[in-house]
């Protein structure tokens, strides 16, 4: 059985939103930032279990410091919506809780997975002092230039969105 | 066909095309301006772009008249590799029938991409600069 998903990738800008997304469609990271005007779509297939195929269409969306400034046009028809903040930058959590809100009330059927990117920038004893100091629960921590966590974060929003 | 009618539309099809296509995504006309179809035409158009392929199922439900305008697509396929806004279309008069209008922006899309990485990087380092006073004016340094 083949099922296609819609899955966003969105959260401030520079934290790391489109080398998640070339790590996981393209196994690529480019250390240099160029930022992301407006989103760019492409297509993964990952496998669920023996009999399910999920086919993602990963939409990686310009960031901004506040998720109502992004056009409501790239939200519809999503199915999973993996909000992304960069470790070494409070700026990018100090909104999170409005952001989650504000992108529950507008999906209120998505499933949400909060990701703090950049871990290979830091130590574990910050890593832990950033989660518990979140207002929201992250569900998971990535680096994208590693690898680390990236396909599991994709197959665990794969799986979370089958049930 | 006035003069200007002849001018307007051979300037529109430089960077504009219109493609035709049933509710199911059934190929049934374009202009190729920006990109042959030809090699597509038996597939279903949702699959040309993983960007509508994302949103088939919402294009599906449209209401005669509506309108749907998606800006700022990059690389949307491998034959459109710059920046294009998408506007979909649902005419009133062929109800079971989409106009996908493809508008290529590429170049004043580029303008602003420079502009937009010149005022991110800006921010980003503003914001260094606000952690770091802060964590002076605490006497502690930023924990990393």
């Amino acid at each position: 059985m083949e099922i296609k998903k819609k899955i966003i990738l969105t959260g401030s800008f520079g934290v790391g939103k489109t080398s998640l997304f070339s790590r996981f469609i393209y196994s690529e990271f480019d250390e240099k930032y160029l930022t992301t005007i407006g989103v760019k779509v492409d297509k993964k297939t990952i496998n669920i279990d023996n009999d399910t195929n999920l086919n993602i269409m990963l939409w990686d969306i310009a960031g901004e410091v506040a998720q109502d400034k992004v056009p409501l046009s790239y939200f519809l028809g999503t199915s999973g919506i993996i909000y992304v903040f960069d470790l070494t930058r409070p700026m990018t959590y100090n909104n999170i809780l409005a952001d989650i809100e504000y992108l529950k009330n507008i999906l209120p059927e998505a499933t949400v997975k909060i990701i703090g990117n950049k871990k290979d920038l830091v130590t574990t004893a910050h890593i832990e002092s950033v989660i518990s100091g979140l207002p929201v629960e992250c569900d998971m921590t990535t680096s994208a230039k590693t690898g680390e966590n990236v396909e599991q974060l994709f197959q665990s929003m794969g799986e979370a969105l089958m049930i | 066909m006035t003069k200007l009618t002849k001018y307007q539309l051979t300037h529109l099809s430089r960077n504009t095309q219109f493609i035709l296509f049933n509710i199911e995504g059934t190929f049934l006309e374009s202009c190729d301006s920006l990109f042959s179809t030809h090699d597509f035409r038996k597939q279903i158009v949702y699959e040309w772009f993983p960007f509508l392929e994302g949103i088939a199922d919402v294009l599906r439900m449209m209401e005669p008249a509506q309108e749907m305008l998606f800006q700022k697509i990059q690389k949307p396929s491998a034959q459109l590799p710059g920046a294009y806004d998408f506007n979909i279309l649902r005419p009133i008069t062929k109800s079971d029938t989409l106009l996908l209008i493809i508008i290529d922006y590429t170049t004043v899309y580029r303008q602003y991409q420079v502009l937009q990485q010149q005022f991110n990087e800006l921010y980003i380092e503003k914001q260094r600069l606000e952690t770091e006073l802060a964590a002076f004016e605490k006497g502690t340094t930023p924990s990393r």
